[in-house]
């Protein structure tokens, strides 16, 4: 029983410290970031494991965590305000080339981010070349281009 | 055959379908700006020792010349400390612990080791051989158990009450 509890409390808490870390901060991950995320798995493991490093208790562990997961995605399926909740809503941070300033202060993400998305995922130059540039439930930025003038 | 539910995105940011809830979104950061003062406040916290092994933390109790020091507060299954001052008398000294603490609390190891233990229905006695006026004895030990934990630690000066907190 312990090992699922153990397993319920880190998945709540790693949830909600995510959450509160915001989109940005592990979207696009640098060198130091993936170290980063390597030591909060070394961290939360010794709590989800206790002192049992038993076969059983580690697919006890990882069973609860995708059950937990699963019976998430099922609610927030069917629960338009839960899964705004936990997973949040896009944002827009560029509109026809003009950066909204609040946004991407408040989402902290800068020009330069939107200019790098820009060029890796539609080879864009400039910021009049992007119609809109949203930030993403998952913290990635998606970018429409502009429409060419002929 | 059941029919295919048609899902609809109602929203519009200029020509752009997409399901965008600026008042909802200025909420959510506002909720994650406060997160972060309170996890800064948990931090300093914690280093105060709130999650125990700091100053907030350190408990202590007395009676005559016998002394406890103790972690208020401490963390299921991390190492504890205790340590514990003794009167002695005719090279003895003894204390008693209650059994409940006991089971709460597991003594891993102690400095000078007793000479002898002997367990009744609500207490355990060890008895020490010393010299001197009092003894200290140092133990290393672990809670296995959440919560508030409660114990008695008589001596032969009197008894002392333990209080602690064990976070999960």
């Amino acid at each position: 029983m312990e090992s699922v509890l153990r397993a319920a409390a880190v998945y709540l808490a790693l949830m909600v410290l995510f959450r509160i870390a915001g989109k940005r901060t592990l979207a696009d991950i640098t060198n130091f970031d993936f170290v980063l995320l390597l030591i909060i798995g070394e961290a939360a493991q010794q709590a989800l494991l206790g002192e049992d490093f038993s076969v059983t208790n580690a697919v006890l562990v990882v069973a609860t965590l995708i059950l937990i997961d699963i019976g998430l995605g099922y609610v927030k399926e069917r629960s338009a305000a839960l899964d705004k909740l936990l997973e949040g809503v896009p944002v827009v941070l560029l509109e026809n080339g003009e950066p909204i300033e609040q946004h991407l202060k408040k989402a902290r993400v800068d020009v330069s981010d939107v200019l790098a998305a820009a060029r890796e995922l539609q080879g864009l130059e400039r910021l009049e070349d992007i119609k809109y540039a949203v930030l993403e439930r998952n913290g990635n930025i998606s970018i429409v281009p502009a429409e060419k003038k002929s | 055959m059941r029919a295919r539910a048609r899902v609809t995105v109602k929203q519009f940011h200029g020509d752009l379908q997409i399901e965008e809830d600026l008042e909802f979104q200025r909420r959510a950061w506002k909720v994650e700006r406060a997160g972060w003062i309170v996890l800064f406040l948990a931090t300093l916290a914690a280093l105060a020792g709130a999650c125990g092994g700091g100053m907030l933390a350190e408990g202590n109790g007395m009676a005559g010349r016998a002394s406890v020091e103790y972690p208020r507060l401490a963390r299921y299954t991390a190492p504890m400390k205790l340590q514990v001052t003794l009167p002695i008398a005719g090279n003895q000294s003894w204390m008693a612990v209650d059994n409940d603490y006991l089971g709460r609390v597991k003594f891993e190891a102690m400095i000078p080791s007793p000479d002898s233990a002997q367990g009744g229905p609500n207490e355990t006695r060890l008895v020490f051989r010393g010299a001197g006026e009092t003894l200290t004895v140092h133990i290393r030990a672990e809670a296995n158990h959440v919560g508030i934990v409660r114990g008695r630690l008589r001596t032969a000066d009197g008894v002392i009450p333990i209080s602690m907190f064990v976070f999960p």
